[in-house]
Order: structure tokens, then sequence, then C-alpha cells
């Protein structure tokens, strides 16, 4: 189709989510449902992948968990910054081997390599202890026995065991392999399918947990096929369920909500006398069309227009506005559920998530004993700061001052959770010293770079239109400093 | 209430046209039934793309009028064709927001035809949506 010599195409409002055909305001496209300015248009020709920018189709803010923006990563690379746990996971599997694995060359020299979070120790006996950062917390797990007699680690379920032992060099069994650490995004061979499988094992152990919900936001999901959004998939009965509830809202009307009996029985009514009825501008009454009569009783909305309550109360049990002015009976919290709702149910299962997390390792990496005796997995509180000195913890093993890591300074660990969010980074692009200094800033709204390009792309286009199209206006490029990311601000 | 509000208002409206008439380029055709009226519609003025043609709007009222919105169509048969309109269907078929959300039982039945004409009116390309 195109916008030549078909119709008008619909545009997208970024905001709202509204599909419609955007009303002019100043020669500014606007929303024609929310009135936002972040709107695009939907049209094969002019704007082939409206979503091309952003990681996600674009959310609520109040629906976005904390995110790491992934835009500027070149096609195909890893992505720059998964965050938490499954940051940590993945980047074991996917990430730099020099800085997680070691080949276990220096049997008397415990060693520890990574930056801040995710850290393998060699100890000298065989055994390897990973620790991680999750949310709040910190965990770690032993790989191996002390006195590499072996693999003993309790395992829940054996061929887990087996995978285990392939992809983490460390452990005793996957010594003999040519390549022990599988690049899971580029080689897709009959002999790194142990890779994907152990994927498998973890994603189902977090299904497990309940953990997975639908707004993963894990950015990037790097399967054997190539690049997966997770956030396409559902793993849990609720994420469908909020997928179902988000397709509902999208669908239904956007009109207004009925008003609730309440409000309606709360609407001043009162007899209209001689005086009242000569002194009111409303000599009829909008729904009947009748002249309103000296002792009849009328409905007040705050509005101030005045209805029959017969007239009145159907309507508002049906659309709960004026239906003069369209002044809205319906609270906003109500209108917009999902700014209310919502983040009980994106939040609680990310302020689990470090439980569950424990958990879910736990049963991964066995209950039977062999994770780390100084520091149990089940010990690390999801919600115990980072910062407080706890002797049981690994961050002093994981983190002397002699190694690569920067960051060793407690003061500065207590940006702990942001920077474990961001290990990866100083493994792709940023430098390591930036890691446990800068906290990520989490685009709560569209990254407002995005929202630059998008407003000069809009430019061109309406240029564009001008030379075809007399109602779009050229009168855009005046406003080259306007600062729409405030207009962001939404309900 | 003796009468339905529907009704009432109805007869109200007729009323009114049978009095003040209706404006210019709006023509009622059949108002005799309770239920469904049916209005010509011609675009007036040179400026026009629609310059000389006439379309019949019909009008079918529910129970519950004015609370819901009557069903609005252009008559597509042997006589009378509906405009091509990128918001008319080649149906009939009339795409406009006072027929959906925006509807509201202030709007009346000529009001609804005066809104058809300066949609009709304003549009400046002969384009159908399908």
């Amino acid at each position: 189709m195109s916008s030549r010599s078909g119709p008008a195409p619909f545009w997208i409002c970024h905001e709202c989510g509204a599909q419609m055909r955007p009303i002019m305001i100043d020669e500014i496209p606007h929303c024609a449902s929310c009135h936002g300015e972040f709107v695009e248009v939907l049209d094969q020709e002019i704007n082939p992948d409206p979503f091309h920018e952003l990681p996600h189709p674009p959310t609520r803010p109040s629906q976005l968990p904390p995110r790491i923006p992934t835009e500027n990563r070149p096609p195909g690379s890893p992505p720059a910054e998964p965050s938490g746990i499954l940051g940590s996971i993945f980047g074991l599997f996917q990430g730099n081997p020099e800085n997680h694995v070691h080949p276990p060359a220096l049997p008397s020299n415990p060693r520890t390599v990574g930056t801040g979070d995710t850290s393998t120790t060699n100890r000298g006996d065989g055994t390897r202890t990973w620790t991680f950062n999750i949310g709040g917390g910190r965990g770690s797990v032993t790989f191996g026995t002390i006195g590499g007699m072996g693999p003993g680690m309790g395992m829940g379920g054996g061929n887990v065991d087996d995978e285990l032992g392939n992809i983490f060099p460390g452990f005793p069994r996957g010594l003999g392999g040519q390549n022990p650490f599988p690049s899971i995004d580029t080689e897709i061979g009959p002999n790194t399918q142990q890779g994907p499988a152990m994927l498998r094992a973890l994603m189902s152990a977090l299904m497990d947990e309940n953990m997975l919900p639908a707004h993963l936001q894990e950015p990037m999901f790097l399967g054997p096929q190539g690049m997966v959004n997770m956030g396409d998939y559902v793993a849990t009965e609720q994420g469908f369920h909020d997928v179902l509830e988000q397709l509902m809202q999208a669908a239904s009307p956007q009109g207004p909500l009925p008003a609730t009996d309440a409000v309606i029985e709360g609407l001043p009514r009162y007899k209209l006398d001689e005086k009242a009825l000569e002194t009111s501008q409303f000599k009829d009454c909008p729904v009947c069309k009748d002249d309103f009569a000296v002792g009849d009783e009328v409905m007040r909305i705050p509005c101030k227009h005045i209805f029959h309550p017969d007239c009145l109360q159907p309507w508002l049990k049906v659309n709960g506005s004026c239906p003069v002015c369209r002044f809205s009976l319906v609270p906003d919290e109500v209108n917009h559920p999902e700014s209310s709702t919502a983040p009980n149910v994106t939040q609680q299962p990310q302020q689990n998530a470090g439980t569950a997390i424990t958990n879910m390792l736990n049963r991964l990496w066995g209950q039977s004993g062999t994770t780390s005796p100084t520091s149990p997995p089940t010990s690390g509180p999801s919600r115990q700061p980072d910062n407080l000195p706890n002797p049981s913890n690994p961050p002093n093993i994981s983190n002397p001052p002699s190694q690569a890591n920067p960051t060793p300074d407690p003061a500065t660990s207590n940006s702990g959770v942001q920077a474990s969010e961001q290990s990866q980074s100083s493994n792709s692009s940023a430098p390591s010293g930036d890691a446990g200094i800068t906290a990520p800033i989490y685009p709560t709204i569209i990254p407002a770079e995005y929202l630059r390009r998008h407003r000069d792309q809009e430019r061109g286009q309406n240029t564009q239109n001008s030379q075809n199209n007399q109602s779009a206006g050229a009168g855009n490029q005046g406003r080259d400093d306007s600062p729409f990311e405030d207009d962001l601000e939404l309900d | 209430m003796a009468l339905r509000l529907s009704t009432k208002r109805l007869m109200k409206e007729l009323k009114d046209i049978q009095e003040k008439g209706t404006p210019a380029g709006i023509i009622p055709l059949s108002t005799e039934s309770v239920d469904e009226w049916v209005f010509l519609i011609c675009v007036l003025g040179d400026e026009t793309i629609y310059k000389g043609e006439q379309f019949a709007l019909r009008l079918i009222f529910s129970d519950r009028y004015p609370i819901d919105c009557p069903q609005v169509t252009f008559i597509a048969d042997d006589q009378y064709q509906p405009p091509l309109h990128p918001h008319v269907y080649s149906n009939g078929h009339i795409c406009a927001s006072i027929f959906g959300n925006e509807w509201s039982p202030v709007l009346t039945a000529v009001s609804i035809c005066i809104t058809m004409q300066s949609m009709l009116a304003s549009n400046k390309k002969k384009e159908r949506y399908v």
C-alpha cells in the first residue's frame, strides 16, 4: 500500500500504543488518542520498520522494569550488557573465555578473575568457585570436589552433570575437550550441542522457579538459531495472562469507562426553581432535548452541565463522561489501569529474582552439600546490601587488589547491584574502569537520543511530504531545540 | 416514563426537522419509520470533489438511542452509491469516531448528517479504503 496513491497511512503512537491518524497541531503530528507527540507513520515505503531502533516495542514506563539500552550494538554481536544474573550466566557461556575461565594451569595459586560480579576462582585443588551477584545478593557455587577427586557435585540431573563438565573446563571432566568452551552463538556444530542443552536446563529451571516473566528483560537470547528476542516469549502462566491482558486492553475501545454507581449517586441533584431556570444557560436537557421546566429535577456534573437524572444515568453507566463536553467522571488511574496495577505485576518477580535464582542454582548444582562450604548460596540473602562486609561472601576472595579489577575499593562496591549488571560491558566495549563506578542509567522512558533521531527523521519526512501533500506542513524546521522529552512525562 | 426515551427523543427531533427544516444540502428522504430514517446528503459549493453528487445516508435507531449510537451507513444499491472516500467502504460502512468511542447522546440525526456532509466536504481525493 502506498501513501501516495492509497489512503493515508495509519500512525502509531509510541506513548499510548494507539494506531490512528494523527492530528496536526502546529504542523506537528500528535496522537489522536493521547495527544502525545511521539508518533510514527506506519507505512511500508516511508518507514519500513518503525521499531528498528528500539530493542523492544515500547511500553509505558511504568511497565518497564530496568533495562539496559542495547541500541548502537552492531548487528550480530553479543548483547552489550545482559543484565543481572542471566547476563552473568550467559556471559559464562558466550563470553570471553579468558575473562572467566582459566585453564587449571596454576594448581597452587588460587586465582580469581572477573570484574566484580561474576568471577571464577580456581583453587589449587581443582575446585572452581563461581561467584555471582543477584539483584542485591551474592552467591557462589563451587564445582568439583575438594581434593580434585573428580566431579563430586551433587547434581540434580545426570545429564546436566555431563554438560557441565563440557562447559566448564575447570571442571575435571571437561579437560580433555579441545574446545572446552563452545561459543554458542557462532558454532552450531553437533559437538557443541551441549551448550544449548545446558541453557535449556537453565531456562527450564528458571521457569520452574516462576521467575521468567513475560517481561523478561534480557535483551537478547543467543540461541542456536541466532538472535532470538526473549521478550517475545512467555514462560509462565502469569506471563501468559499478562500478555493476554495487554492484548485485550489494546483491543478494547479506548473510550472512557463507565462511571461507578458511587460516582453517579454522588452527583448533586436539585430541583429547578424559576430563578435557577432563568439564570441557567442550559435551557434544555442535552440528552432528551426537552426544555427544562420549573420543578424539574436535574443532575449536575462537575463541569456544570445539567441533565434529567433519567437521561443522564443510563449514559454514565455506559460512558463516564459528560455528554456535552466529555468531562470525565472516571478517575485517571481507573482509566489507565496499567499505571497502577502493572508495577505490582512486573516488580514482584524482580524482587524475588534473587531468591529464585538462588533456589534454582541450588537445584541445578546440587543441594547435597558440595556447594561452597564457606558461602552456601542459600546464605546469600537477596536483599542484603552488597557493601555490607560479609566475611563469608566471596567478594573479598574474588576481588584481590592485585587483579585486573580496578574497583576493589569497598566504597565503590555499594553500586554492586548495578555493577553486576554491567559486567558484560567490561568484556565487550566499556573500559573496565567504569564498571564499578558508573551505574548504568536505566531508560525508564524511551531513550532521549532515539526521540531526537525520530524527530529529525520525522522532519525530513515532513519536508518530503510537503511536496506531494499540501496538508503536510514543512513548518517543523524551527523546532530544533524543542525539549520534546518533557512531553513524554506520561500520566 | 410513558414513552421510551428513544421514541420521545426521535419524535422531538422529527418535530424540529418539520418545524425548522434541515441545513442546506441535507434533505430528509424518509422519516416515517420510527427506527429508520434516510437523508440525502449533498456537498454544496464549487470546491468539492463531490459536486453534483447525492448520497443517501441511512440511520437505524435502537431502543437505546440516544444512549447508543444509531447505525449509520451510506446506502449502496442500484439507486445510490456511497461516496468515494477514504473512510467510507464500498458497502457504505463509515469509519468515523462519533460512531464509536466518541458518540455522545448530545448528537442528533441532523448533527450526524452535518458531520457526514463536512467529512465529504473536507475530502480532497476520491480514494477508497476497500
